[in-house]
């Protein structure tokens, strides 16, 4: 039998890319660590690499390789096989489950937020549960995303839209950290005549697979296909703004974790930027922008990139009278999700990201531009500067911040 | 227009196409292999008239070939990164390599042109990087040149590792503090009085590679000169950096990590392309294509026994006369079946389209390696290739 990492011709390249080698040279890398370990795997040799776990999960090995294997996958493999034993461990599974605490955690999100910002109580996490004490733990709301959405009234609510219907799913960030993001995408999206559609949705499982726990992952993937799969059946669009739970709704659901009904899901869904870019190309978008003047550096996620549906956000952010933004290139943030908040790990994610945090810092803009949550916590703590999601500077383009109620 | 194909060819074929005035697309399932290549662009290495009617050369004309290698270089001297030009009646640009031999080169990367015949040579390695033996070097450039004076000498790298990767030495070398340490190793080792040039092996620095050369020249008093090691390769690995900012930069929309699967033709034009990848199905239409997606290896022709195929457009593939394969390994010049590829026309058309064009490595007629001629066909056809989809779009009159 052929596998796909048999195509592998050693020829090298992932592991020019790769951002955790340059920086921690006794990572094994995606070229060793992937197709080269799996092929001791299958024939039956046990096999330990030690610093394996040092992988991001950020895929640039994926994406790069000419010969289409996906070493990450392969790399991520023993970690799988030993979580499906032994289970998760205790800290991977409070790093993976912070949606469970959510609901609690916005009803007292002072208390919850001065516990996790507390010093001698970070430290102890350090001591018992290896979650590094340095970088802050992202933020809870005072409300979730969904409170706020069934509260307001939306402008096609007694007419029809005139564009029609988008499904939205926000995932865990929007929800309990930042809803103001969700309310911007919400309110783009009607400024451009869509009416907003929001079925239950459950994490996308994305920090599951990362640390290896793919029945949990599943789990929440069945349950969002579930809840997807009639509006896919309708031909109504998904937009997801996170590009992590785009990439894992489109690429894992159908691929890794092979759920029924996922392929159908996965061909409605688009990255918010990737559907806006669709309709500005139908003469859909309006583009009644306010001039801003700014230089704005938009740090590309990793899970955007290995989409590979361009710079969709870069093309409409330059569509604003005014604003300059460019792609910064400087490669990954380091913070890949849950990985820099562990103990072990902190260290490598902070080297990753040295790279970028320098040439933001050297740009010389006031904020940067980036559509993924833990990019953007990495830039502010990293490079100290603001980092914002795109659709909040459309936002503000349209105008959408003087309406009532803000 | 889109460009099908990331690698030297898509990406100069997107450089002159914007240049041109086209709004280009690029999409590839990876990132192309320049990193596994010199870093520099080669040419030829055989006499111009030997090469045959059919070569890509011949196609679009030597002037052609030199007017966009020539464009090339100020496309990516503009975007930061300086390659200095063979020029003519210099002799020829060389490169030195790890086994000592000087390879001759058209435009070479910073820091890697070799020292005149009769410079001392001081030859450094770094213990643990595998693939650089100083000694190894210096019999080599004694052997083509008895009379050189070549010495040599090892460095024991901060921490004493015992397997060095080329790229995170590279990386290492742009943190000053790690830098100043080897710096000081180097210079301890370093024969008093000595002058000329120190050769080391070509790992210092990715992006901020010229602040490392200058570092270390500095430190020793010496001219630095970087020796092109076998892939993976540094030098490779700047050289593609560069070439994404260039494009980027330049306004291309890039989509790497997606195969192009599906083409539609009607008549003699190409409506549109899909590509699968991660993120989903993409359909772009465009005015016009540029096939770029390599040779055999690259999967842009596939090959089943000896039926070679081009799978995207299933274009016709030439085939060679007689044998396929010659028995000796590596006869100077070269195997039939590496000449296998997409026949085209002049204007690089493969016969019956009218708005998709071929460059790179796809095409038929030539020999990379017997004719030291990979780097500059790839440039020279992409950029001749994406002029003519340019001037398609822009509805001018083809030359």
């Amino acid at each position: 039998m052929i596998h796909e990492y048999d195509a592998c011709l050693k020829c090298t390249v992932c592991e020019m890319h790769c951002p955790v080698l340059r920086v921690a040279p006794e990572f094994p890398g995606p070229k060793n660590g992937g197709p080269g370990l799996a092929r001791l795997r299958a024939a039956g040799e046990v096999v330990e690499l030690d610093h394996l776990d040092l992988c991001l999960g950020c895929r640039t090995c994926d994406t790069v390789c000419p010969s289409g294997i996906r070493p990450a996958e392969l790399v991520n493999a023993p970690k799988v096989a030993q979580v499906s034993r032994r289970g998760l461990p205790l800290r991977e599974w409070v790093l993976t489950h912070t949606y469970l605490f959510g609901p609690l955690a916005v009803r007292m999100p002072g208390l919850v937020n001065g516990v996790l910002a507390n010093g001698p109580i970070r430290w102890t996490m350090e001591k018992v549960l290896h979650i590094d004490r340095h970088k802050p733990m992202p933020k809870y709301a005072n409300h979730s995303f969904r409170e706020w959405f069934r509260r307001r009234r939306s402008p096609w609510q007694d007419r029809p839209a005139p564009n029609g219907r988008v499904v939205y799913f926000h995932g865990c960030s929007v929800q309990y950290m930042e809803p103001h993001i969700g309310r911007h995408v919400v309110e783009v999206l009607e400024h451009n005549g869509f009416e907003v559609v929001l079925p239950p949705q459950k994490c996308c499982g994305l920090p599951l697979i990362a640390n290896g726990d793919l029945k949990s992952a599943a789990g929440n993937g069945r349950y969002n296909v579930q809840h997807l799969r009639e509006w896919a059946a309708q031909g109504v669009p998904i937009v997801v703004s996170s590009t992590s739970c785009s990439l894992t709704l489109k690429h894992d659901y159908p691929g890794l974790l092979g759920l029924d009904g996922a392929g159908a899901v996965a061909e409605q869904v688009y990255d918010l930027f990737e559907f806006l870019m669709a309709c500005h190309e139908q003469g859909l978008l309006r583009t009644d922008f306010r001039p801003i003047r700014e230089r704005l550096p938009y740090h590309q996620p990793c899970h955007q990139r290995a989409q590979a549906i361009g710079l969709p956000a870069v093309e409409l952010l330059n569509l604003i009278p005014g604003v300059e933004a460019w792609n910064l290139d400087a490669g990954c943030c380091g913070s890949a999700g849950t990985y820099g908040f562990k103990e072990e790990k902190y260290g490598v994610s902070m080297r990753v990201g040295q790279a970028m945090a320098d040439a933001l810092r050297a740009s010389g803009a006031s904020r940067a531009v980036s559509d993924c949550e833990t990019c953007r916590w990495q830039i502010e703590y990293q490079a100290g500067m603001q980092a914002v999601h795109p659709v909040s500077v459309l936002w503000g383009a349209y105008g959408l911040g003087d309406r009532k109620g803000t | 227009m889109l460009v099908i194909g990331g690698g030297l060819a898509g990406m100069a074929a997107a450089l002159a196409a914007r240049q041109a005035g086209a709004t280009v697309a690029v999409v590839s399932e990876g990132a192309g292999v320049l990193e596994l290549a010199s870093g520099c662009i080669d040419r030829l290495a055989v006499p111009e008239g030997s090469l045959p009617p059919e070569h890509p050369y011949r196609l679009i004309g030597m002037a052609a070939v030199d007017e966009e290698l020539a464009a090339f270089q100020k496309a990516m001297e503009a975007a930061g990164y300086p390659l200095a030009a063979d020029g003519p009646g210099a002799g020829g640009s060389h490169v030195i390599t790890a086994l000592g031999s000087r390879r001759r080169t058209h435009l070479v990367a910073p820091g890697m042109a070799a020292p005149p015949p009769g410079e001392p040579l001081w030859v450094v390695g770094f213990r643990g990087l595998r693939d650089f033996h100083p000694a190894v070097v210096a019999a080599g450039l004694r052997r083509s040149d008895p009379a050189a004076d070549v010495a040599w000498g090892e460095v024991e790298l901060p921490g004493a590792p015992e397997d060095v990767h080329p790229v995170a030495l590279a990386r290492q070398l742009e943190d000053e503090a790690y830098r100043r340490q080897v710096i000081e190793r180097v210079a301890a080792v370093r024969p008093q009085g000595r002058g000329g040039a120190a050769l080391l092996p070509a790992v210092l620095g990715l992006s901020g590679a010229a602040a490392v050369r200058r570092a270390l020249a500095e430190g020793l008093g010496m001219r630095v000169v970087e020796v092109l090691l076998p892939p993976p390769s540094v030098p490779g690995l700047r050289l593609a950096d560069a070439l994404r900012r260039a494009v980027q930069q330049a306004g291309v929309d890039l989509a790497i990590g997606a195969r192009a699967v599906e083409a539609r033709r009607e008549g003699g034009r190409v409506r549109h392309v899909v590509t699968r990848g991660p993120g989903g199905r993409i359909t772009y239409e465009a005015e016009a294509y540029v096939l770029a997606t390599g040779g055999l290896m690259g999967n842009g022709l596939t090959a089943e026994g000896r039926s070679v195929r081009e799978p995207l457009f299933d274009l016709p593939v030439s085939a060679p006369d007689g044998e396929w394969a010659d028995p000796r390994f590596l006869p100077a010049e070269g195997h039939p079946f590496v000449r296998v590829g997409v026949a085209v026309d002049g204007r690089l058309r493969p016969p019956g389209y009218t708005n998709l064009f071929v460059c790179g490595r796809a095409l038929a007629g030539y020999d990379p390696y017997a004719e030291g001629s990979g780097g500059g066909v790839a440039v020279a056809t992409g950029g001749a290739a994406g002029r003519e989809a340019a001037r398609l779009v822009a509805g001018g009159e083809p030359r």
